[in-house]
């Protein structure tokens, strides 16, 4: 399955490193911003299957961006990465509707399986969403 | 040492209670296994950090600060506590500490020296080595002008110097206060930001920089006078880390078609532009030091441009592809750069002839031009050219020659702004280095199974890769003389000395050792393919035969596999990251080993040049210090209070000093069931397990031989009747062992960590003949050498030491020892030919040396 990522990371390296990692191992499509301000936006805009963002970036951190993202859409399963220094913060914006988070430094693999996993819970989200559709309309 | 035992001398004299006498060596035990302790943490980090250089990782500036600092106190405790275990004997390890790790804080804040120099600097003098005086941009306008030759606009740089002079004169670094703010807070930044850049619009450029700038100006005009009327100029940012450490590229301010009158105005506008938002977060959050906020400024030749662009010389998004890309637009460049107009795109290809693979050429309605006064003004572009390409074949072909003269130069593809006058003459506006962002397309090394013989398919990689060559056994250091070009190193153990030939060696196999040892940290250095704790390759590879060691999937292989090795061989583009350039130079002076070989004379703290050359020497000199700690002459004083006796069915008289938990009771005779020390448990059941020689010399001459050595020795007839002395703890064991005329010293730490363990053997005297004495050693040596010791012989002297082997093996090894020692007791009276000694070789190997012997 092809899925569109959105990738937020207000440092520019880790933003093509994550992007190169992606759109290397996987055939998802990747967008990137460096400016949280703009994913809204983008959110709006595009029809988004996940959304990795780095916790702390200035003007909106990971867990403020993911309340606007759920504002949107609440079946877009967000990924935070943080240092491990954080890890609270992260446990704190998994408790605020974060699907899941990464601590840094991660080996490449361990986010690709992340994404496979937060894709495969959005498939059954929408599953389940269709499901209780058909039996409303039933 | 003297003075150390001097001190204990004096304890001798006057007895202090017997606790203070026993403390010593319980103190300095505790400060031994801290050291082991802080030793294994250096080398986990440093192992650590190296895996991150592998490509396989994704990790943050922040993730190197952490590990290096927590490398920082490690090295700093190691040192310390050594200095307590020797009594201050190494004061020098704090000089060296202390220059190491001033290195590394230069690194980690990049305080980067702001050389003091004129103001302004022409282009003229200017090359790339005076970055940190002009900033990168000006740096390299500069190389292209005066090393490549090829044409730049003429132009000046407003110094790093003078930017220092400019904060100084007006007390800006007390007025701009950054450290108030918190990150998350966008307002707070913005605020700050506007403040600060308010601040710098609101000073006054110092008097002499103002003039300098006016002087650098007028003659930019002389230069530049019949190009154009009244010159004007660009005045441009060119930071000192710009592209360095993080990416800033396009966010600071460029005034463009600048009058002289206004020139210091736009100084003040670019300068404050490095206190945007932006930067002051990653001063803030990146641990960026006010140091690093520091600008130089280009005062450039304005060129009205008929065209311009951005061209690359390889394509960033597949280096493969071998072509150069070109974009141009009408009018100034900004309107390419910024995305305002699509620009026309050429590719070109990179080989001879040069030919112009695609062409495309949108049509471009509006331009950017310079306003006849000053500043600049969008006009529309003239109907007759709007649809046309902006460069002609010709044009697009010297262009790309260009790119390649500029990537040849600088060794790495370029990304390069370009400018085309109304006189159709090219000027280089910029270059920097293209970032290539894709990988090669990353072929994925399967092991391989089908068509070829796997040899051992087990083993710890320290350093990842595929190597192959013919197989080389390294057991002593003349192996490694003879190491030939190319092969594979294989030996029992691992060892630091194997660095002579890592340049030589295509890979490397040993039986034991793990990745985070001070060889496997060589390995990544030198980046051989590295494949340890493979437990068979001694046994089962054979010497000169051509292997493939594949330290990617753990396997080794018959024969020589070309697709193996191919794949092993790629290059990983996340290499040249900012944030990976960074973690490499910090590792320049934390990992690479200098310090080899103990007996060298450079072995010492003058020498050390890394944090790993400190942890190697302080691990090495901590094991001589609690070596000598029986040596020392208070210990028969503790012995009858402090010591516990061994009731054990031996020709021995052993007393045992526990510094913790190296025997279960209190009373002052044990049984060997209560020693709980790992070490001494292994030698005590081996030697209780042996059948003990009966009395000795049955060969007269032999007999008269001990008797004629005695008398000369006053001191031997005490000797005969000393009992032996251990000191010991749950994991270690200095064991002292008076076997009637000669002495013996085993040293043991056999612990959970194969990085902490060893076992030393120092064998010495007898009291037969020097000859029968020298023959028992030749006997021991030899026997030792087959259970992997490292044994030095120096005449009847036995230094013999293995390290860095696991738990089990290390007490199979004690076990060896000592049924040695108990074979080996008095053997010397019998040694009377030098074919006893092989004899009696011969019948230790085939009744007692197995190392499941029960």
């Amino acid at each position: 399955m092809t899925a569109n990522i959105l990738i937020v990371d207000d440092e520019l390296d880790m933003l093509a490193l994550l992007a190169m990692i992606v759109s290397e191992k996987t055939d998802h499509k990747v967008t990137t911003t460096n400016n949280p301000l703009e994913v809204v936006q983008f959110v709006k805009k595009g029809d988004f299957d996940l959304v990795i963002s780095d916790l702390k970036m200035p003007g909106m951190n990971g867990i403020e961006l993911a309340g606007e993202i759920r504002k949107i859409d609440k079946n877009i399963p967000i990924l935070v990465i943080t240092a491990y220094a954080s890890i609270e913060s992260a446990e704190e914006a998994v408790s605020k509707g974060v699907y899941d988070y990464i601590t840094k430094p991660f080996r490449k693999e361990q986010i690709l399986i992340a994404i496979n996993r937060a894709l495969e819970w959005k498939n059954m989200r929408s599953e389940l969403e269709k499901l209780r559709g058909q039996g409303k309309e039933g | 040492m003297r003075r150390l035992l001097n001190i204990f001398r004096r304890k001798v004299v006057a007895p202090k209670p017997v606790q203070e006498e026993g403390r010593p060596f319980k103190e300095r035990y505790v400060y031994f296994k801290r050291l082991l302790s802080e030793n294994n943490t250096v080398l986990e980090i440093m192992a650590d950090m190296e895996e991150k250089l592998s490509g396989e990782y994704i990790f943050d500036m922040n993730y190197v600060r952490t590990s290096c600092s927590k490398l920082v106190d490690s090295v700093q405790n190691i040192i310390v506590n050594l200095d307590k275990l020797s009594k201050g004997k190494y004061p020098n390890l704090y000089f060296a500490f202390a220059k190491i790790n001033s290195k590394i804080e230069a690194t980690l804040t990049n305080k980067t020296e702001i050389p003091v120099t004129d103001f302004t600097i022409p282009f003229d003098s200017v090359t790339k080595d005076m970055v940190n005086s002009v900033g990168g941009k000006n740096a390299n306008l500069g190389e292209i002008k005066n090393k490549i030759g090829l044409p730049v606009p003429e132009g000046f740089c407003i110094t790093a110097y003078a930017f220092k002079k400019f904060i100084e004169f007006n007390d800006l670094k007390n007025k701009i206060i950054l450290s108030s703010v918190d990150i998350v807070d966008m307002e707070g930044l913005n605020r700050i930001s506007r403040e600060a850049r308010d601040l710098i619009m609101n000073s006054q450029i110092p008097p002499d920089i103002e003039s300098s700038i006016s002087n650098a100006f007028s003659e930019l005009s002389r230069k530049i006078s019949s190009r154009a009327g009244s010159p004007t100029a660009s005045v441009r940012s060119s930071a000192i880390h710009e592209d360095a450490k993080f990416t800033f590229a396009g966010q600071y301010k460029t005034a463009l078609n600048v009058k002289a009158d206004n020139v210091i105005e736009n100084y003040k506008r670019v300068i404050s532009s490095l206190f945007n938002t932006r930067a002051i977060f990653y001063y803030k959050s990146k641990g960026f030091e006010e140091e690093d906020m520091v600008m130089a400024v280009g005062v450039v030749e304005m060129i009205d441009a008929k065209a311009s662009g951005v061209m690359y010389s390889s394509d960033p998004t597949d280096a493969e592809k071998n072509d150069i890309i070109i974009n141009a637009v009408w009018g100034l460049g900004k309107y390419a750069v910024d995305g305002t107009v699509a620009p026309n795109v050429y590719i070109v290809s990179r080989d001879e002839p040069r030919t112009i693979l695609e062409k495309t050429t949108p049509v471009q309605e509006v331009m950017l031009k310079c306003n006849p006064k000053e500043d600049v003004v969008e006009v529309e572009v003239p109907e007759e050219i709007r649809a046309a390409s902006c460069l002609t074949d010709d044009q697009i072909k010297f262009l790309a020659d260009y790119a390649l003269v500029l990537e040849k130069h600088y060794n790495i593809p370029q990304d390069i702004e370009w400018v085309l006058d109304e006189k159709n003459k090219f000027f280089i506006l910029q270059t920097r280095p293209l970032r290539i962002l894709k990988e090669k397309p990353v072929k994925n090394i399967q092991a391989i199974t089908d068509g070829y013989k796997i040899l051992i398919n087990k083993g710890q990689i320290a350093c990842k890769g595929v190597g192959a060559g013919k197989v080389f056994f390294v057991k002593n250091d003349e192996d490694l003389q003879k190491f030939p070009e190319g092969a594979v190193l294989v030996a029992k153990h691992t060892s630091p000395k194997f660095v002579k030939v890592m340049n030589k060696a295509s890979a490397i196999v040993a039986d034991v050792g793990g990745i985070t040892g001070h060889m496997a940290s060589l390995s990544r250095e030198y980046n051989v393919p590295t494949l340890l704790d493979t437990q068979v390759a001694m046994k089962t590879l054979e010497a000169g035969k051509e292997i493939t060691v594949d330290a990617i999937n753990g396997n080794i292989y018959e024969g020589r596999i070309e697709e193996l090795i191919e794949a092993g061989k790629r290059e990983n583009p996340f290499k040249d990251t900012a944030v990976f350039k960074f973690l490499r130079a910090l590792l320049n002076n934390i990992v690479p080993l200098k310090l080899i070989d103990p007996e060298d004379e450079k072995f010492s703290p003058d020498y050390c040049e890394t944090f790993h050359d400190i942890t190697r020497f302080a691990h090495e000199v901590a094991m001589k210090e609690m070596f000598q700690i029986a040596d020392s002459p208070n210990i028969p004083n503790i012995r009858k209070r402090e010591a516990v006796k061994i009731e054990v069915k031996i020709p021995l008289e052993i007393y045992v000093i526990d510094l913790d938990g190296g025997i279960k009771s209190d009373s002052k005779k044990i049984t060997p069931d209560q020693i709980l020390s790992i070490p001494m448990n292994a030698l005590l059941q081996g030697m209780m397990a042996m059948e003990w020689p009966g009395p000795p010399p049955i060969n007269v001459k032999g007999f008269f031989s001990v008797i004629a050595s005695t008398t000369m020795q006053p001191h031997s007839e005490k000797l005969l009747w000393e009992p032996s002395f251990a000191i010991i703890s749950r994991e270690y064991m200095n064991f002292n062992i008076r076997l009637g005329y000669h002495i013996q010293t085993v040293e043991a730490f056999v612990g959970d960590n194969i990085n902490d363990n060893y076992v030393r053997f120092l064998f010495k005297g007898g009291g037969a003949s020097i000859d029968r004495r020298a023959r028992r050693t030749r006997l021991i040596k030899e026997i030792l050498e087959l259970t992997d010791f490292d044994v030095k012989r120096t005449g009847d002297v036995l230094d013999a030491r293995v390290t860095k082997y696991d738990k089990s093996n290390l007490l199979k090894k004690l076990g060896i020892l000592a049924r040695l020692t108990a074979y080996t007791k008095q053997l010397d009276m019998t040694l009377f030919n030098d074919a006893m000694v092989d004899w009696y070789i011969k019948e230790f190997l085939s009744k007692y040396y197995t190392e499941d012997w029960e």
